[in-house]
C-alpha cells in the first residue's frame, strides 16, 4: 500500500494514542476501539508495513466512520485522522475491497450523479426549473431531494418571501464530495468538473444552499479547484440572517429550541453563528445548546454518507444524539436536510415527542408563510 | 503459574499465528447472553484491544508479534450478563480478562492465556446522583471524562482528573487504584469509593457495605481495589463527589534544590493545608520548564502548588503555604505557569509530545515512599538508570506529583532512544532498566508502583515487594476466590 507521506505521518502519530476516543461518535455508539482513529491507524499501519492484508473487516470499519472531523478538532496537534480514513477508503476502492453498499452508492453517483436509484420529483413549480440567467441558484443537495423534500418547499417559500429571483437544477448531481468521501477520488474530480459546467450553464450570480455538504464542497473547493470558480455560495442561514427582523411575538417561553450543528456546516466550514442568530430572530431567544456544541458538536450519523453505507449504525448515532438533548427541550432545529432526516427518523423510531425541524421549516412556520 | 519475564507472554505463539478461534457452540452461548453484536471476533478489534500503552505490547505488535490474543471480546450491558459470562467461562475453565479502557501501561488486560475478554465499556450508565450525601452510583465502563462532564453539568465533580481522563474507565481506575492530579487533596480512587459491587470468579455477586468507614469487620471492598481484575469484575461503584470549587489558585516557586523542595512540600502536607495540586520537578524537568515558560536559565527545582474550594479557606491556605515556601528559600515565580499548566495539562499526552508516537524505549516507574526515604529513593533510581545504563544513553527525569501527609510519590520516566535492533536484546534491556529502577525504589523504602498498576509489567516483582511469606496471603486469597485461576490469570504475579 503506497500511502502519502503526510498520511503515514498521521498514522504513526495516532496509532497508539487514545486521547480522542472519548469523543469519537462511532465509538460512542459501538464502543469498539477499531472505530477510533487509533484503531484505523493501527489497522492501516499493519497493512502498509506488509504485516497484514486487506480484509472485509478492515474495509467495513473504515466506512463506518462519519468523517466528521471531531477527533481532529479536539486533538491538541490537529492530526487529521479523517484524512487517514479517507486515504484508507481510496486504497480500499483501488483494491476492490469497498463494501457492497459503498459500491452501490458510488455507482448511482457515477451513473447519473444522483443519489437515488429512482428519480424523485422536485417539489418546485416547473417555471422555476433550469432558468438561465436567474440571479440565484438554489442548490438543494441530493439528501434534500431524497430524504427531506420539505426543506426544499420551505426554502423556496423563503426565497419567494424575500423577493429572490431564483432557480433550481432539474437534475442535480453530486458536486464530487460524495464520491470523494467514498474513496472514488478520481471520479470525484470528474464529477465536480461536470457539476461546475452544469451550474455555469445557468449563469447564476450567486448560489444559496441548505445542504451543508454542498456548502463545504463549494467553499472548500472539495474535491476539485474548479468548484472554487463558481459564484459566491451562501448557506440558507446566512441568506436569512441579514433579511430577518427580530421576532415581535415570542413563543419560546415554554418551548425551548435546541440547535444541532451539522458537522460539515459548523466544524468544517465554520458557519456556527448564522443558524443560531436565525433561531434567535424567529423565536425571540437563542437556542439551548448541547453540552458539546459548535465546533465540537457530535455527529448525528449523517456524515460520511453513513445512512447509505450503514443505515443501522447511522440510526443508532442519531438516537444517541437525541439522547444528549438538554432536559426540557421540545424542538430540535438543524440546518442541513441530511441531519434533519436523520434526527427526524430517530425521533420517530424512539417515539420521542421532540419535534425535529430544519432551519428553513422553522423560519417558514414562524413567519407564517404557506 | 506466573510468567517469569514480561515478554514470555506466550510460549507457543509464533509470528503470524492466526487468531485463536471461537468454537461455534461457545459463540452461540455467549451470544445468547449478550446478543450477537455483543460478541466480537473481528481481527481489527482484537488487535486494537491487544495493544495498550505499555512499550512492550507496542514493540511486540510491530515486531515479531508474539502477543497472545483472546478468542473473543464480549460486551455485557448489565451485572447479570457479566455473571452469566463468568459462570459460563468458569465452568469451562476458560480465562476471563476484564477490560475497561485498555489504556494501561502494564499489560493489565492482555489475554495471556487467551480466553474471553469482558469489556465493560457498554456498561456506562450513571445510575444515581445523591445531592445530599454527595455520592454518585455508576457503572464501571464509563469513561472518566463522560462522568466528570455529567457531574459538572449538575455542579459536582468527582475530582479524579488523571491524564487518562479521556482514555480510561472508572472501573479501570478502581482496579488499579489510580491517582489523579488532585489526589493530594481528594485521594486516590480507592479513597473515593464508598461501595463496590463485584462479580466473583464463580459468578456470585459481592456487594460491599454501603459505607466505607465502619467497624463491621474488615472492609472487603478493599480486596478488589488495586486487584486489577484478578479477584473479580467490578460491576457498580458508589463514589464520593464534591461541589465545584468556588475558587482555585496556583503558586509557583523555584526551590534551591531537591531537598528544600521536598521539605517545603512535606510541611504543606503534614501541617494539613490540604493543597489540591502539588507538582515538584527535578532539575532536568525544571530546566525545560524555566526555558519554555519563563525564558529563564538557572539552577533549582520548580514547584507548583494549587488550592481550591471555598474562597476564604483557599486564601488562608495559600497564605500559609506561601510562608512555608518562603521559609524554605523558594523564589516566588507567580501563578502564570500554574494556570498555563492547568489549562493545557493534557497537551503533553498527545503526539508528538507523547512518546507513544516514537519507537523509543520508555517506561514510567512511579513509586511512593515516606518523607524520610523519598529523597534517597529518587537518588537511587536516578543513579540506577543513568549510571547503570550510561552506555545506552538512558535518560531519567522525574517530578513529584501525588503528595500525602506521610510521604510523596515520584513520577520518573526512563527513556532510551537508541533501541537495540535485536528483539531479545531490546526486551532484555527494557527488563534490566525496569528491574534496576524498581529495585532501587524497593531497596530504599519505596513501593513497587504508585498509581498505574503492575499488571504483567511489574506483577512478577510483587512477591519481592511483599516478601514470599506476606505475598502468600494474596496467593491464598486468590486460590480461595478463584480456584480454577480463570480471572485475569497471570497478572500481579499470580
Amino acid at each position: 500500500m503506497a500511502l502519502r507521506t503526510e498520511i503515514r505521518q498521521t498514522i504513526d502519530m495516532c496509532r497508539h494514542c487514545f486521547m480522542c476516543r472519548h469523543a469519537n461518535p462511532t465509538f460512542l455508539v459501538t464502543k469498539l476501539d477499531a472505530h477510533t482513529p487509533r484503531g484505523y491507524a493501527l489497522a492501516l499501519s499493519r497493512i502498509d508495513d506488509g504485516r497484514a492484508r486487506w480484509t472485509e473487516d478492515v474495509a467495513r470499519k473504515l466506512y463506518q466512520s462519519t468523517l466528521d472531523g471531531l477527533c481532529s478538532e479536539l486533538c491538541e496537534f490537529d492530526w487529521r485522522e479523517d484524512l487517514v480514513v479517507q486515504a484508507g477508503r481510496e486504497e480500499a476502492v483501488r483494491m476492490g475491497m469497498a463494501p457492497p453498499p459503498v459500491v452501490r452508492a458510488a455507482e448511482r453517483r457515477l451513473a447519473d450523479g444522483s443519489a437515488s436509484s429512482t428519480p424523485t420529483s422536485l417539489p418546485v413549480a416547473p417555471e422555476r426549473i433550469d432558468r438561465e440567467g436567474a440571479e440565484t441558484l438554489f442548490i438543494t443537495g441530493l439528501e434534500a431531494r431524497e430524504r427531506a423534500p420539505g426543506t426544499i418547499v420551505a426554502t423556496t417559500a423563503l426565497l419567494d418571501h424575500f423577493g429572490s429571483d431564483w432557480t433550481v437544477l432539474s437534475t442535480e448531481r453530486d458536486p464530487g464530495i460524495d464520491l470523494w468521501e467514498l474513496g472514488y477520488t478520481e471520479a470525484a474530480v470528474i464529477a465536480a468538473q461536470r457539476f461546475v459546467e452544469e451550474v455555469k450553464q445557468l449563469r447564476p450570480a450567486r448560489i444559496v444552499t441548505g445542504s451543508s455538504r454542498v456548502l463545504r464542497a463549494l467553499r472548500q473547493s472539495l474535491p476539485a479547484p474548479e468548484l472554487g470558480a463558481l459564484p459566491e455560495t451562501e448557506h440558507l442561514s446566512e441568506f436569512l440572517v441579514s433579511r430577518l427582523d427580530d421576532a415581535r411575538d415570542t413563543e419560546t417561553g415554554e418551548r425551548p429550541v435546541a440547535y444541532h450543528d451539522p458537522c460539515a456546516l459548523g466544524r468544517r466550514v465554520g458557519v456556527l453563528d448564522a443558524p443560531r442568530e436565525v433561531i434567535r430572530k424567529v423565536t425571540g431567544a437563542p437556542p439551548v445548546e448541547f453540552l458539546h456544541a459548535r465546533a465540537i458538536a457530535e455527529c448525528c450519523g449523517e456524515g460520511g454518507l453513513l445512512p447509505e453505507v450503514d443505515p443501522d449504525l447511522a440510526a443508532r448515532m442519531a438516537v444517541a444524539q437525541l439522547e444528549r438533548l438538554p432536559d426540557g427541550v421540545t424542538t430540535l432545529v438543524t440546518a442541513c436536510p441530511g441531519c434533519r432526516s436523520q434526527l427526524g427518523a430517530a425521533a420517530q423510531q424512539v417515539r420521542s415527542s421532540i419535534e425535529v425541524t430544519d432551519i428553513s421549516e422553522l423560519a417558514v412556520a414562524r413567519l407564517g408563510l404557506r | 503459574m506466573r510468567p517469569t519475564l514480561p515478554w514470555e507472554l506466550s510460549q507457543d505463539a509464533r509470528p503470524g499465528d492466526a487468531l485463536p478461534s471461537l468454537d461455534e457452540s461457545l459463540r452461540g452461548l455467549l451470544e445468547a447472553i449478550v446478543g450477537p453484536d455483543g460478541v466480537v471476533t473481528d481481527a481489527t478489534e482484537i488487535d486494537a484491544a491487544t495493544v495498550d500503552v505499555w512499550w512492550v505490547t507496542r514493540y511486540e505488535f510491530h515486531g515479531e508479534d508474539r502477543l497472545p490474543r483472546p478468542a473473543a471480546i464480549t460486551f455485557p450491558r448489565s451485572r447479570e450478563e457479566v455473571q452469566a459470562i463468568v459462570r459460563l467461562c468458569s465452568e469451562r475453565g476458560l480465562p476471563i480478562v476484564p477490560r475497561g479502557g485498555g489504556a494501561g501501561d502494564s499489560g493489565g488486560s492482555l489475554a495471556l492465556r487467551g480466553g474471553i475478554v469482558v469489556d465493560t465499556k457498554r456498561m456506562d450508565r450513571i445510575l444515581a446522583i445523591n445531592d445530599r450525601s454527595l455520592t454518585v452510583r455508576v457503572q464501571p465502563g464509563i469513561l472518566q471524562r463522560h462522568l466528570e462532564e455529567a457531574l459538572e453539568a449538575r455542579g459536582f465533580t468527582m475530582n479524579h482528573l488523571p491524564a487518562s481522563i479521556n482514555t480510561s474507565t472508572l472501573g479501570g481506575f478502581v482496579s488499579t487504584n489510580g491517582s489523579g492530579i488532585l489526589s493530594s487533596k481528594y485521594g486516590k480512587t480507592g479513597d473515593m469509593v464508598h461501595q463496590l459491587e463485584v462479580v466473583l470468579p464463580n459468578g456470585d455477586l459481592f456487594r460491599s457495605l454501603p459505607v466505607n468507614r465502619h467497624s463491621s469487620g474488615p472492609d472487603l471492598s478493599r480486596l478488589f481495589i488495586g486487584a486489577e481484575g484478578t479477584l473479580g469484575i467490578v460491576t457498580e461503584v458508589l463514589c464520593k463527589i464534591h461541589p465545584l470549587p468556588e475558587k482555585r489558585t496556583f503558586m509557583c516557586y523555584l526551590m534551591p534544590d531537591l531537598a528544600q523542595g521536598i521539605e517545603a512540600g512535606r510541611r504543606v502536607m503534614v501541617e494539613g493545608l490540604q493543597p489540591a495540586v502539588m507538582r515538584f520537578y527535578d532539575q532536568k524537568d525544571t530546566e525545560h520548564i524555566l526555558r519554555k515558560q519563563y525564558d529563564l536559565e538557572g539552577e533549582g527545582c520548580f514547584f507548583l502548588v494549587g488550592f481550591e474550594g471555598r474562597a476564604r479557606i483557599v486564601d488562608a491556605q495559600s497564605e500559609c503555604a506561601h510562608d512555608m515556601f518562603r521559609e524554605t528559600n523558594g523564589r516566588d515565580l507567580g501563578d502564570a505557569y500554574g494556570w498555563n499548566w492547568w489549562n493545557d495539562r493534557l497537551r503533553s499526552y498527545y503526539p508528538p509530545l507523547d512518546y507513544v508516537c516514537e519507537p523509543w524505549m520508555t517506561a514510567v516507574t512511579d513509586t511512593v515512599a515516606p518523607y524520610e526515604d523519598i529523597e534517597m529513593v529518587y537518588t537511587a533510581m536516578k543513579s540506577a538508570v543513568e549510571d547503570g545504563f550510561r552506555d545506552r544513553g538512558a535518560l531519567f527525569h522525574a517530578h513529584f506529583s501525588h503528595w500525602y501527609d506521610w510521604g510523596t510519590a515520584i513520577y520518573p520516566t526512563f527513556l532510551v532512544k537508541d533501541v537495540p535492533g535485536d528483539r531479545a536484546e531490546a526486551l532484555a534491556l527494557y527488563d534490566a532498566i525496569l528491574r534496576a529502577a524498581t529495585g532501587a525504589a524497593l531497596a530504599n523504602g519505596g513501593a513497587l508502583n504508585e498509581h498505574h498498576g503492575i499488571g504483567v509489567r511489574l506483577g512478577h516483582l510483587l512477591s519481592e515487594a511483599y516478601g514470599e511469606e506476606s505475598y502468600r496471603l494474596l496467593q491464598t486469597i486468590k486460590r480461595a476466590l478463584d480456584p480454577k485461576d480463570v480471572m485475569n490469570p497471570g497478572k500481579l504475579g499470580l
